[in-house]
């Protein structure tokens, strides 16, 4: 057995692998969809910004350097996702622990490090046992939301995460599925694997642009709860029908956008590099 | 020619692919619909039955002495975590309040209590390498009518 593996090879493969055990369960779905109906309902699910996610790291592996690693790292690195196969009955969680084990594993390995992060991110941005934190933003979007409402001159009431307005007069109760962190998510990891993938390295305004996206997707999640509070049939709109699709397709929108803005060729570089170049 | 380390992980993807394959995946448990079929065995009419409220599930079921049925929902522990989801929902639900987790009967909503019996359930799941997180069964009976252990 050769005593190196070359590294742009190991990603190659091992991230094939890895895809092919991330996408398996939407493949399942949409191949076992029984009826028409069930089959349109999955496909309306499945995410794009993933698609791109995954897109854009195969490019990223590509460019890597023409290194080696040692046998044992590639080897082992195989069997800690082999070892996840047994947890086939909880995938996402599965992907989750072997990205994270990964991501330890390659920390001191610099070529490897980011590829880790960027597998992290992807896992995280899933949501999976994610519930506690959207539970308590819950909490904190039925604030931000009252507040607006009182001031934007809209009678309403709330006790706890119960909001009654004069559209819902028996109230809509805002529930860990409802809450911003939903959308914050995948549109905040998402622009950040987006250029963790494009840059050599994140300057101060690649956070600030995070943080913009951050911000932006609490306000979508606010005016879509603002939107359900209409009426019933807005609130099927919003929660799971057309509505939901255009947040959807909004959030990923807004999260493109802010990748294209932020990576523009034209754009002036960051200040930090703006400053060093000064001191220079 | 394919290098080693492709075969191994053309090997792993087989192994994979053989899994899925032959995989048969357990039915989603359903607490709700467990419940009702034991309260129906017992002699209990499910007045409502429906699947969510907020897309919580949950159902309605009659007691001999109560006028009116007793509403019941079943919360995932972690939704709970938000602290204004139990004053919304019984301000919803009305009624006297009753919590029924892994067994043990509240009859108030003490967060403290149940998370330190969450806690001692899954130190004792991870002993004997079984862990399973029941749902919290809220329980809202009508005025009028005393709470009774049901479950």
């Amino acid at each position: 057995m050769r005593e190196r593996v070359p590294l742009p090879q190991f990603c190659l493969y091992l991230l094939a692998l890895l895809a092919v055990q991330y996408w398996a369960g939407t493949v399942a779905l949409v191949v076992r969809s029984p009826n028409l109906d069930t089959l349109e309902r999955t496909l309306t699910q499945i995410s794009i910004l993933p698609v791109i996610e995954w897109f854009m790291l195969f490019g990223f592996i590509r460019r890597l350097p023409h290194r080696t690693i040692p046998v044992t790292l590639a080897y082992g690195s195989l069997a800690l996702v082999v070892v996840a196969f047994t947890l086939i009955n909880h995938q996402r969680f599965a992907f989750l622990f072997e990205s994270f084990a990964l991501f330890l594993l390659w920390l001191r390995l610099p070529d490897l490090r980011r590829v880790g992060l960027v597998l992290l991110l992807i896992a995280l941005q899933r949501g999976q046992g994610m519930t506690p934190l959207h539970a308590l933003v819950s909490w904190v979007d039925t604030r931000v939301l009252t507040s607006v409402m009182g001031l934007i001159g809209q009678p309403v009431t709330w006790i706890g995460n119960l909001v009654l307005s004069q559209g819902m007069p028996d109230g809509l109760v805002i529930l860990a599925g409802c809450a911003s962190s939903n959308l914050m998510l995948p549109m905040g990891l998402g622009l950040l694997i987006l250029l963790l993938v494009s840059r050599e390295r994140l300057t101060r305004a690649d956070y600030g642009w995070v943080a913009l996206t951050l911000a932006v997707a609490v306000a979508i999640n606010i005016g879509r709860l603002y939107l359900m509070l209409g009426s019933h049939a807005a609130y099927q709109s919003w929660h799971e029908g057309t509505g939901a699709s255009i947040v959807s397709v909004a959030g990923l929108v807004v999260t493109m956008g802010v990748w294209m803005i932020a990576t523009h060729p034209k754009r002036p570089p960051g200040r930090r590099k703006l400053s060093r170049e000064a001191g220079a | 020619m394919i290098p080693r380390f492709g075969l191994a992980t053309a090997t792993a993807l087989a192994l994979f692919v053989l899994l899925g394959i032959f995989h048969r995946e357990a039915a989603a448990p359903d607490p709700a619909g467990a419940l009702i079929a034991r309260l129906r065995a017992e002699g209990h009419t499910i007045a409502k039955p429906r699947k969510a409220l907020w897309d919580t599930p949950g159902f309605a079921f009659s007691v001999a002495d109560c006028l009116a049925p007793v509403e019941t929902l079943l919360f995932d522990f972690d939704e709970i975590l938000s602290p204004g989801i139990m004053p919304a929902v019984q301000a919803v639900e009305g009624g006297t309040l009753q919590v029924d987790y892994a067994g043990q009967r509240f009859d108030r909503f003490d967060r403290a209590a149940l998370y330190g019996l969450r806690l001692r359930n899954g130190a004792t799941g991870l002993l004997h390498g079984r862990l399973v997180d029941p749902p919290v069964i809220i329980l809202f009976w009508p005025a009028g009518c005393t709470p009774k252990d049901v479950f």
